[in-house]
């Protein structure tokens, strides 16, 4: 890796690491391989959002020109959430695309990124699937949203309605993961859920 | 007190930053924003981005202005933590009073030394400034707080934390009080620095005026001895100054730095780019990409090193270029070479594939041409009364393509035939043709031309109409047959032979017309027979083959698409297929 990236990462890497939001467990860092190309980055849920109580782990890649480019993040965490893909856990941010600034560093990524959980963007969705949900029928986005965190990212709350439908759809032999896929992407109905997984 | 103090100083060395590379600034350059950024750092994000990296506002390189203020601020600050460390180090019990001495000379030189530094700053690593720099922070720090609370020597030396404590991000309006302290008395320093003496009225630095007053009290000094006191000690103590005295005639002998001004790379002939290179003494080979890459990465950093005050020279510039072409182009030129394959052969893997699949699709239709022919063909020669070797010959291999089969015969029949080199000149043509026919079937002109002296020379050919010849030499054709059979492995390779005749027809066609529209009808079957064995004629050979194979998928599948055209409209069919 260039000498500025490996020295602006090993930086930031100690910024994140001494910032005031890892003493209030709100974001952390930790290395993947010895390089500082790879890192291995954690938002907690903002509060008051379905995400709350969740820990979301990213994936975070930094560029050999760094940072003049920005580095790659995807959510390895399965998260519900109109602009970060439910399959691929790609995120749709602008500071990660062609709004990134060299002045930008790993805590204020973070932040950002936690910033979105809290302030979904809908008109410009990376998942259509949770945008049109969001929009339509808000009250099912958050239910499904806070499903999915207790689900996969440790979130306390859980939805025995839910549970159960999934558990119909598992006795037919289909994966927790794709029941739950298939039931939120269709609000939850489980006739049309399970068409859609058998046909 | 002295804690909180120094969290202060971390936050003001927080706010030194550059907000690129995240270091103390190098030659702080200011935006049109009012933002700061080391000045190579910015220049290079501007490169990829005209606008400012904080608040994303457009900004330019021309628009760029030295921040000399900040220089000054840094400069004074990396004093005071040097000093810092120094009494971390002069920590061992020591005396104020053993202190003083030594210190003293060293703060006689703060006002030269200090302007020197200024010139030297950028060029020389700050953690270069060694250590008698830390006795003119030390003043610094002295004569600060001669209006504050606390005597900030004995607060240094009980309190010195060896970690920085955390810097809290919002520092805003701390950090412009503290600018605003700490600015005017970087300005004043040197002036705070010297007191006169009340006694001798000579001027030293205010350390010394202690010791110099006792003894000037008691009458033991003169001015004289002051004055050489204070001329002979910087020297010896102040290491870096030396340096700096070195530096500085030698980069007044050397031409200033002027900024390259901006180029146009895209416009720039290679030869151009190549001078410029040559300029600046720098390597000229690489294809011009290369080229202007490195140009454009020279002029950024020649242009951020136009800022500094004490600009490195043009040598000292380039080597230190070469070094970072040098560890850029090591691993990434790698990298980009392997990303380059891993991109490149999926892609041909992938047309391949649907190529092969396209075959495979569509084999049976090509199966259904391959058959009306063989049956048309059967019943033409049939009607033509050709002996049945040919057609025994089909049907040991019955999935062979009767096309090749007959001309083979018409190519043995011609080459028995008086005019050799009639049919050795189409052979030839037709081993380049597919490659040219693939572009355009259009392409009347220059075939038209190479067909030129077709027309005369065919009567004689038609003359002794192959179908009558085609018995001639079984026994040879057998044997290229049989050639046929074990060059081409590949069945389906083989029957895609015939789109690339299809548009050939044509064009012989239309050239017949043209040459002699009184033919047309009657050469028609010897033309076909005429042109189609030099193709498969080179087969044996297997270039058509390996043409076909060079071809592009499109290529390949617009061939398909027209074959299968013309299949629609069976009358152009049967000529191609024959």
């Amino acid at each position: 890796m260039a000498n500025i990236a490996a020295q602006r990462i090993k930086r930031e890497f100690k910024e994140v690491i001494k910032s005031e939001e890892v003493a209030k467990c709100a974001i952390k860092v930790e290395l993947v391989s010895d390089s500082y190309t790879e890192l291995k980055g954690e938002i907690a849920g903002p509060p008051d959002t379905p995400y709350e109580g969740g820990n979301f782990v990213l994936e975070i890649k930094v560029p050999e020109t760094y940072p003049f480019n920005p580095p790659k993040v995807r959510f390895l965490t399965k998260i519900w959430h109109p602009n970060i893909s439910s399959v691929t856990g790609a995120i749709c941010l602008d500071i990660l695309k062609d709004q990134w600034a060299a002045a930008m560093t790993l805590r204020t990524v973070l932040l950002s990124l936690q910033a979105l959980l809290s302030a979904a963007e809908p008109d410009d969705p990376q998942d259509a699937v949770v945008a049109k949900q969001y929009k339509d029928a808000p009250d099912m986005f958050r239910l499904t949203a806070r499903y999915w965190t207790a689900a996969y990212a440790g979130g306390p709350y859980s939805n025995p309605d839910f549970d159960s439908k999934i558990r119909r759809l598992t006795d037919m032999g289909i994966e927790s993961h794709d029941a739950r896929v298939a039931l939120s992407s269709f609000n939850w109905d489980l006739e049309r859920a399970t068409e859609q997984l058998f046909s | 007190m002295a804690r909180a103090e120094f969290g202060e100083l971390h936050e003001l060395e927080g706010l030194c930053k550059c907000g690129i590379c995240q270091e103390t600034f190098n030659t702080p350059v200011l935006t049109q924003c009012s933002h700061s950024f080391c000045s190579l750092c910015i220049r290079k994000w501007l490169t990829t981005k005209a606008v400012c990296p904080a608040c994303s506002s457009e900004t330019h390189e021309s628009s760029l202005r030295k921040n000399t203020v900040l220089e000054n601020i840094i400069e004074a600050l990396e004093r005071v933590k040097k000093n810092r460390k120094g009494v971390v180090a002069a920590r061992s019990p020591q005396k104020p009073n053993a202190r003083a001495p030594s210190q003293g000379p060293s703060n006689s030189n703060v006002n030269s030394s200090n302007k020197l530094n200024q010139n030297l700053h950028p060029s020389v690593p700050i953690s270069a400034i060694s250590d008698s720099d830390t006795d003119d922070s030390d003043a610094f720090i002295k004569t600060r707080p001669s209006t504050s609370k606390i005597s900030p020597k004995t607060n240094v030396r009980s309190n010195v934390p060896k970690e920085t404590p955390p810097r809290t991000p919002c520092i805003k309006p701390q950090t412009t009080a503290l600018n605003q302290s700490l600015t005017p008395k970087v300005g004043a320093s040197p002036a705070v620095v010297k007191v006169a003496c009340p006694v001798c009225s000579v001027e030293m630095p205010q350390r010394v005026i202690n010791e110099h007053l006792d003894k000037c009290l008691s009458g033991g000094t003169t001015r004289s001895s002051v004055a050489t006191k204070v001329a002979a000690t910087p020297t010896p103590v102040s290491a870096p100054s030396p340096k700096v005295a070195q530096r500085a005639p030698d980069n007044s002998s050397n031409l200033p730095l002027e900024p390259i001004k901006k180029m146009v790379y895209n416009l720039m002939p290679d030869a151009q780019l190549r001078k410029e290179l040559k300029k600046y003494g720098l390597p000229t080979q690489g294809d011009r990409k290369c080229l202007a890459g490195r140009m454009q990465r020279y002029v950024v950093l020649h242009n951020a090193e136009c800022d500094a005050t004490n600009p490195r020279t043009l040598e000292e510039l380039r080597k230190y270029f070469e070094k970072e072409e040098r560890a850029l182009s090591g691993p990434s030129n790698t990298t980009k070479f392997s990303s380059m394959f891993k991109t490149k052969q999926p892609d041909e893997d992938e047309f391949d594939k649907a190529r092969k699949e396209y075959i495979r699709q569509n084999n049976s239709s090509f199966q259904n041409l391959i058959e009306q022919c063989r049956n048309r063909n059967k019943s033409k020669t049939k009607e033509q009364s050709v002996q049945p070797v040919t057609l025994s010959d089909s049907e040991d291999d019955p999935e062979e393509v009767p096309v090749p089969t007959i001309n083979k015969t018409s190519k043995d029949s011609d080459s028995d035939s008086p005019c050799d080199d009639v049919q050795k000149t189409p052979h030839h043509k037709s081993v380049q043709r597919p490659k040219r026919k693939v572009l355009s079937i259009d392409s009347d002109t220059e075939d038209e031309t190479d067909f030129d002296g077709r027309p005369e020379k065919r009567p004689s050919l038609e003359g002794n109409t192959s179908p009558v010849l085609v018995s001639k030499t079984p026994v040879k054709r057998e044997l290229r047959n049989r050639v046929v059979h074990a060059k081409v492995a590949e069945k389906p390779q083989r029957r895609s032979l015939k789109p690339k005749q299809a548009p050939k027809k044509e064009v012989t066609k239309a050239v017949v017309n043209k040459a002699s529209p009184m033919k047309v009808i009657d050469s028609e079957g010897s033309d076909s027979l005429f042109d189609t064995p030099s193709s498969a004629d080179t087969i044996p050979c297997g270039q058509v083959t390996r043409s076909q194979k060079e071809d592009s998928g499109d290529d390949a599948l617009s061939k398909f698409v027209t074959l299968l055209d013309d299949n629609s409209d069976s009358g152009s069919t049967t000529d191609f297929e024959i």
